[in-house]
């Protein structure tokens, strides 16, 4: 090995580095500047006021405007009473006024680009039409709630904050599940801490440890369904333990309420499980693929029924998705939001900035293909997963038909990994250690650019009137 | 190397990316920015007999520069336009005047810079600028407007002309409370010619109108957006509304045919309450003030590396400083784990996964 090897107290080292720098995207991101805050946090506030996420009531559409229930409500309050329970309307409504006050104090509206109005705004319509988060499964905002209730948050702004920190709890446990799955792969602890480390220094995911939205528990759980199934393709002995598909059940459970971005690892975890043992016992292995089966029909019902925007309702709108999702600009989007983007995705990184980094990215995702073809001391299985993982995710995002760099996030475990992958072997054997180092300096220089160059400069100096 | 050199090495490294990373970030920003994204009402092309103006207060000093967006809304584009920046009011002494051909192409808006000598003391000061064609013939250039409120309908220009002079009705939802405005594309639309009035019926069968308004002869619009701006209706959301729009007979709205082909007025509602503490007090029209909208415009003052980070500083309420110090020291190490190695890394090596 050329490389020397890593240490335990190295791979801490990079953990404190992250707990800092998560900490940094903590006191620089102002409230209510991640995407869809309001949103989730009027979500995580209903269920901390002890209503529950059922028992809603459904709401009515009509032929005639007159008699359609927005005479009631507007369509983003109906939307919460549709999910939650026994609330009455003037607890939703006082809810959005006291964020949009928050919202209105915290210059939301001087830093959003396409931002309306503020004056005069009592609902969430007059910032997005039509838009809510209680679609969304309960999982993170039942720990959400949880996390005000612990703070005794009392105002929108103490809960956001309170679930800020939640944020940075996952930003944390990610790293950890990167370094686990990297170890089912290699012996080699310096690619170890390495995919750790550009885990933690991918700018829009350092940045999500400080923002309130459910992706945040979504990509732990997918980092955990991946570890799952690392862990079954790394095992020498290949059969499936009852404890170990109990574990898998348990994990799509979760990964059914926490978020449909989850999905791709779902099938990968499932994937990694049915292949491992199918050169053994065939029985085990059909009873834990019909398992699996039935896990996922049951979840596909119960996110039918929580009126999931993510799944498409006909073949018709199943191949409109596809094509908005495999376009170029659908691929654009995705690229700018994953690579840096500002303000609720308003403002983005410098071209030129970008187009590096592009460059970069795609350098070490080729290398790590490379590297697939002789796969040297590493597992080629897990790689193979990892790619899996990039790919299928990538999937989802085009059945969605919708781009955000945080739907990937899920698979970021897997993309850190084949990014070291990529970054160990670039080169000659000889000069590697300076190539890591080099793409060291270059992830850390991305970070100082779109922190202090773009993130501290649009959300600080460039405001609106 | 040394564990304390490498140390050092590591800190230095992670200081300079991040001098590097800023530098620059002291260039001058704007200091008012007028947001409109979508741009959503232009005003029509310019004229001399009503210039469009915007009453403004200036926070610092050294005001060199106001830049304004503009569309080209025919095929002439190469009008020449005046900015005249005065002192206090519309009525105010001319301090600075900038000429230039704002060179548009027809694909949208374009931002055009109107650069002058700076006026050094111009913090806590009042100004007015207005745009006017340079060559006294009316122009097909326009600047854009925002009016302050959220859109309810909001539809886009259409594609045909209605009847000109016709009275136009219609019904409509009001999507949201504080109904306060509406917009209608004009072809030309001059009130001196004849009244413009809009009316506000609870019911296409009321009697009483519940808001009225008439346009000034300074509304004169040229292929824009015309506003009629009322009283805000407070309780508006999801009431059904009908409305009774007469114009001048010269004058022709822009309109679309809907599913029954029958010929309509496209248009716009605003909805919204003022804001207080804005340093925008409203645009003017040949000098008239109207509180409720404003030029989209952005304005450029001096801007010292002191005062950016001084704004810095304020803004993020003192955090910058430690957020930079976790910063560094998370790059230090960072750096130190796998740049600036030393022997000692491979001291204590863990037993690898089986």
């Amino acid at each position: 090995m050329l490389l020397p090897m890593k240490t335990r107290p190295d791979r801490s080292l990079i953990l404190i580095a992250a707990l800092l720098h998560g900490l940094t995207y903590l006191l620089l991101l102002p409230a209510w500047m991640g995407e869809d805050e309001p949103w989730h946090v009027e979500y995580a506030h209903h269920i901390s006021t002890g209503h529950m996420p059922w028992g809603g009531v459904e709401m009515q559409g009509a032929a005639r405007p007159e008699d359609d229930d927005r005479r009631l409500m507007a369509l983003s309050q109906l939307q919460v009473r549709r999910r939650i329970g026994d609330l009455e309307h003037s607890e939703i409504s006082e809810t959005q006024e006291a964020i949009l006050t928050s919202m209105k104090d915290e210059d939301f509206f001087r830093r959003v680009d396409f931002a309306p109005w503020s004056g005069g705004t009592e609902n969430f319509d007059q910032v997005q039409d039509a838009f809510t988060a209680t679609h969304q499964p309960p999982l993170y905002y039942m720990l959400g709630a949880l996390a005000v209730k612990i703070a005794k948050a009392t105002t929108p702004l103490e809960e956001l904050n309170a679930m800020r920190w939640m944020a940075l709890a996952g930003y944390l446990l990610l790293i950890v599940l990167t370094f686990l799955i990297a170890r089912t792969m290699t012996d080699d602890l310096w690619l170890i801490a390495l995919a750790g480390f550009i885990c933690a220094w991918i700018p829009m995911h350092a940045r999500q440890a400080a923002v309130v939205n459910n992706d945040v528990l979504a990509k732990l759980v997918g980092g955990a369904l991946l570890l799952a199934g690392a862990l079954q393709l790394s095992k020498t002995k290949r059969e499936v333990k009852r404890s170990e598909v109990a574990l898998l059940i348990l994990l799509i459970a979760i990964a059914f309420v926490t978020k449909t971005t989850v999905f791709a690892c779902v099938l990968c975890a499932g994937f990694a499980y049915v292949a491992a043992p199918a050169r053994g016992g065939g029985g085990k292995t059909l009873a834990a693929s019909l398992t699996c089966g039935v896990a996922l029909a049951m979840g596909y019902g119960y996110w039918r029924a929580t009126h999931s925007p993510s799944l498409p309702t006909s073949w018709e709108q199943l191949g409109d998705r596809l094509g908005k999702g495999l376009s170029i600009t659908n691929l654009s989007e995705l690229w700018r939001t994953s690579v840096g983007a500002f303000n609720w995705y308003s403002r983005d990184l410098p071209v030129g900035v970008s187009s590096v980094a592009l460059t970069g990215f795609a350098l070490l995702l080729t290398a790590a293909l490379w590297q697939l073809r002789r796969a040297g001391k590493n597992d080629r299985s897990i790689l193979i997963l990892c790619l899996l993982a990039l790919l299928a995710q990538y999937g989802m995002i085009a059945l969605r038909g919708v781009s955000a760099g945080r739907y990937l996030f899920p698979a970021l475990p897997a993309i850190a990994i084949l990014l070291a992958v990529g970054a160990t072997n670039l080169g000659p054997k000889l000069s590697r250690e300076r190539v890591v180092a080099g793409v060291v300096i270059a992830f850390i220089a991305m970070d100082a650019v779109f922190l202090w160059r773009g993130l501290l400069v649009e959300q600080y100096l460039v405001w609106g009137n | 190397m040394h564990s304390l050199k490498a140390w050092c090495a590591s800190a230095f490294f992670a200081l300079l990316i991040l001098c590097i990373s800023i530098i620059g970030i002291q260039r001058a920003r704007p200091v008012i920015d007028v947001r409109s994204i979508p741009m959503l009402t232009h005003m029509g092309g310019l004229s001399p007999q009503s210039p469009p103006g915007e009453l403004f207060h200036c926070d610092e000093d050294g005001l060199h520069q106001i830049d304004l967006p503009f569309v080209a809304i025919a095929g002439s584009r190469h009008a020449r336009v005046t900015l005249k920046l005065r002192a206090d009011s519309p009525d105010g002494q001319v301090l600075r005047e900038s000429t230039l051909a704002p060179g548009l192409e027809l694909t949208g808006p374009a931002w055009v810079s109107f650069k002058f000598e700076p006026i050094e003391d111009s913090g806590g000061e009042m100004f007015h600028f207005s745009i006017e064609p340079a060559d006294e013939a009316a122009t097909s250039i326009s600047c854009w407007v925002r009016y302050h409120g959220q859109t309810g309908i909001n539809t886009a220009w259409g594609d045909r002309f209605l009847q000109a002079g016709e009275t136009q009705r219609g019904d409509f939802i009001s999507a949201h409370a504080h109904f306060r405005a509406m917009a209608f594309p004009v072809e030309t639309l001059f009130p001196s010619l004849g009244s413009a009035t809009l009316s506000i019926y609870d019911s296409a069968i009321s009697k009483e109108p519940l808001r009225t308004t008439t346009l000034g002869a300074h509304d004169e619009v040229n292929a824009g957006w015309a506003f009629f701006a009322f009283e805000p209706i407070p309780e508006s959301r999801w009431r059904r509304y009908h409305y009774v729009l007469e114009v001048p007979k010269h004058c022709r709205l822009i309109g679309e045919i809907d599913e029954n082909r029958r010929e309509l007025p496209v248009y716009k509602t605003f909805h919204g309450l003022e804001l207080k503490d804005s340093p925008l007090l409203g645009m003017t029209r040949d000098g008239v003030l109207q509180r409720d909208r404003d030029l989209v415009f952005r304005t450029w003052c001096d801007d010292s590396a002191r005062k950016v980070f001084a704004r810095l500083s304020s803004r993020t309420g003192g955090t910058l400083w430690l957020a930079a110090l976790l910063w560094v020291i998370a790059a230090t190490l960072c750096l130190k784990v796998f740049v600036f190695l030393t022997p000692d890394s491979n001291a204590s090596e863990e037993t690898p996964p089986s």
